[in-house]
């Protein structure tokens, strides 16, 4: 939130980026979801020069109704890919707001982040760079865009089964 | 460097042979080509355009996996149940006369029957090709993007347009290196990197002339469809690392791909035969042609 003088709370950023880091690894996708605006997306570019998620392959782009289906197929008893635990453990730093702020509605926050996942007997490490576009609906934070941009974005991809 | 012995284009795509003593394009090719031309025939300038850099994805598992499984039409109900199940009941779960985006036109078909894809038929060529589809496939369904029959009928007519858009073919196999759709304009490329891995590329295209809504549902399906994050890829990903390890136990000789053996099959032209869209005959026709090429010692 803002306080009297109107100055962006980061600790009150940092922490909702913690929440929903610890959702995610604690696979509590209801409640991430939740997290999100109603017109809300989740993005990871196939690129670090990637500017349009339509025109070009992204890794994941997803609207709200697509985090739903995904959340009903999380862990589905019928789906061979999700028959081993998926276990995950983010870590996020260098929590700073961008220089650039696309629109006065919108507070945009970037930060560091290591993941590590572990899913059928391999434990990998995801590392790059969140864009978090927030807004304030009601007194809490909810997010209008995540851009996730890994390391090796344009490298070659193996199974990913969750949201970093 | 070995010298390309033979190099012939088709609509733009190249296709090159270290070999001398290889057929000519339009042979090897057969009815296979009607497919490639589709792709271009269905941009209002006749080009395609590549777009970005291709997206790789890599698997555990021996090549022929990914390339059989293309034109299996008995595994969408069993290995991606799940997500036709969780389509399903998120639909449930939305008040009535809901509009759904396009996300929902191709995650939806996924939990199609087995008649359904019976009923699509499966072709297969020479040389180890073969499609399924031809006059429907999980893609006819598609809603109408504006301006682009409009943008069609103005270059070509609409009997072209018509004789254009009659054809939809879900995946077209060109044995053993990629496959292909004309529906969807995108291409995956079968890298062999050993044994057991093998990465596959995905390439977009952009339909010249088109409206770019066109272009961003290729993007849309392929996203949804070949992403190594999409909600499919990985169950088919499981699915060839298990059968791959499966193959290397030594207690069953073979691999049953009887299905459809000995039933009629329909000529077709060109060169080829048609049959009921669940039948094996594909898979038969793939290692028919692998064996050829085995005899022949690679040359």
């Amino acid at each position: 939130m803002t306080n009297t003088n109107n100055e962006i709370d980061i600790r009150g950023i940092e922490d909702f980026l913690y929440l929903e880091a610890q959702l995610l690894d604690d696979v509590k996708l209801m409640e991430w979801m939740e997290l999100y605006d109603a017109e809300g997306k989740y993005w990871m570019p196939s690129s670090l020069e990637q500017t349009c998620a339509e025109t070009e392959i992204s890794i994941l782009y997803e609207s709200k109704l697509l985090m739903d289906v995904r959340r009903r197929n999380f862990g589905h008893k019928l789906s061979a890919s999700m028959e081993y635990a998926i276990r995950g453990c983010r870590i996020i730093g260098n929590v700073r707001l961008s220089k650039e702020q696309p629109d006065a509605s919108l507070i945009r926050v970037l930060s560091n982040f290591h993941a590590h996942l572990f899913y059928r007997d391999e434990v990998t490490l995801f590392a790059g760079k969140y864009t978090h576009d927030l807004k304030i609906v009601g007194g809490t934070y909810k997010i209008v865009q995540k851009r996730v941009d890994l390391i090796n974005a344009d490298g070659v991809q193996r199974n990913l089964l969750i949201y970093i | 460097m070995t010298k390309v012995a033979n190099v012939a284009s088709v609509r733009g795509f190249i296709f090159a042979s270290l070999s001398k003593d290889v057929p000519t394009i339009e042979e090897f090719l057969g009815d296979s080509i009607r497919t490639i031309n589709n792709v271009a025939d269905r941009a209002p300038e006749g080009e395609i355009e590549i777009v970005g850099k291709p997206f790789r994805y890599e698997h555990d598992s021996n090549w022929k996996m990914f390339i059989e499984n293309l034109n299996d039409t008995m595994h969408p109900m069993v290995t991606h149940a799940s997500v036709g199940k969780a389509a399903r009941s998120f639909l449930a779960d939305q008040p009535e006369g809901t509009k759904y985006p396009g996300e929902a036109e191709i995650i939806f078909p996924f939990g199609s029957s087995y008649k359904f894809f019976d009923d699509m038929k499966v072709t297969a060529l020479n040389y180890g090709h073969s499609y399924v589809g031809g006059e429907s496939s999980i893609h006819t369904a598609y809603s109408d993007i504006p301006d682009y029959i409009e943008a069609m009928n103005a270059a070509y007519g609409t009997e072209r347009t018509n004789e254009v858009f009659s054809q939809n073919r879900h995946n077209t196999i060109i044995y053993p290196s990629f496959t292909i759709k004309d529906a969807v304009q995108c291409m995956r490329v079968v890298r062999p990197i050993s044994v057991d891995k093998t990465i596959i590329e995905t390439w977009h295209f952009k339909l010249k002339g088109a409206p770019i809504e066109m272009l961003k549902r290729t993007i849309m399906y392929s996203r949804l469809i070949n992403s190594n994050a999409s909600m499919v890829g990985p169950d088919d990903w499981d699915c060839y690392k298990r059968m791959h390890e499966g193959l290397r136990s030594t207690a069953t000789e073979w691999v049953d791909m009887r299905r459809g053996l000995g039933e009629d099959t329909v000529p077709v032209q060109m060169g080829g035969e048609r049959s009921f869209g669940t039948s094996d005959l594909s898979f038969r026709n793939q290692y028919k042609a692998w064996a050829n090429y085995l005899k022949q010692g690679g040359k």
